[in-house]
């Protein structure tokens, strides 16, 4: 497995734990209604702060444990870490896929706020695109990795 | 996904050049093996300067290991 590919895969577990431990916080406090008073937004804002400054001091540690599981697990003492061409076209497609995924997120809130949601609900969709488009940029990278495409 | 057009003739080079491995390959040009083995499946293109650096790791001209197919 090279450099660029153990990354996609640590990329994934984190954003797992990000989207499942912080992005639960958030849920669970919409759901609750712990969003609906006058500091609403603002407090959502800084849960949001939150999730993405853990979300990069979990991916982080994620991409190092995941280096270092691997030079253990496969007995590699120096593992490749090299970042070669082809690796920057799959990253530069990723990351085309995931700006059409967060699009989409997008004009999906557009249309829920248009049809009365509330704006709490709209940021939760905002946020889950995001979400959704760095996971299919992963899982595309992923693909091309292992099956070639 | 489009059809690659340019084949090549990496293998055989490789066999041919006292049967140097894709690792080996992979090394000299400063890329990764799956690399390789991407181009030698036609599943990729390179870049020309990587299909020069290819070619002179065999001491070949450019088109003697890779051909366009149209």
């Amino acid at each position: 497995m090279e450099h660029e590919e153990r990354n996609a895969w640590a990329a994934i577990i984190a954003g797992m734990i990000t989207f499942i431990y912080f992005g639960s916080t958030i849920w669970t406090a919409t759901a609750s209604g712990g969003y609906g008073g006058v500091d609403g937004l603002s407090l959502w804002a800084w849960d949001v702060v939150w999730l993405i400054g853990g979300g990069i001091v979990v991916t982080i540690v994620v991409m190092i444990a995941f280096q270092i599981l691997y030079a253990i697990v496969t007995n590699t003492p120096k593992p490749s870490f090299i970042t070669d061409e082809r690796d920057v076209t799959i990253s530069r497609r990723g990351a085309q896929i995931t700006l059409v995924v967060c699009s989409g997120g997008f004009i999906l809130t557009v249309i829920l706020l248009a049809m009365g949601w509330s704006a709490i609900a709209g940021l939760n969709c905002v946020l889950v695109g995001m979400a959704m488009g760095a996971f299919a940029s992963d899982f595309y990278r992923i693909a091309v990795y292992r099956l070639g495409l | 996904m489009a059809k690659i057009k340019v084949s090549n003739t990496i293998r055989k080079c490789r066999f041919e050049a006292d049967e140097m491995t894709q690792k080996a390959l992979a090394e000299h040009v400063g890329v990764t093996r799956q690399t390789i083995i991407a181009i030698e499946g036609a599943k990729y293109s390179p870049t020309l300067e990587l299909a020069f650096q290819i070619a002179a790791v065999f001491d070949k001209p450019l088109g003697d290991v890779f051909t366009y197919d149209p």
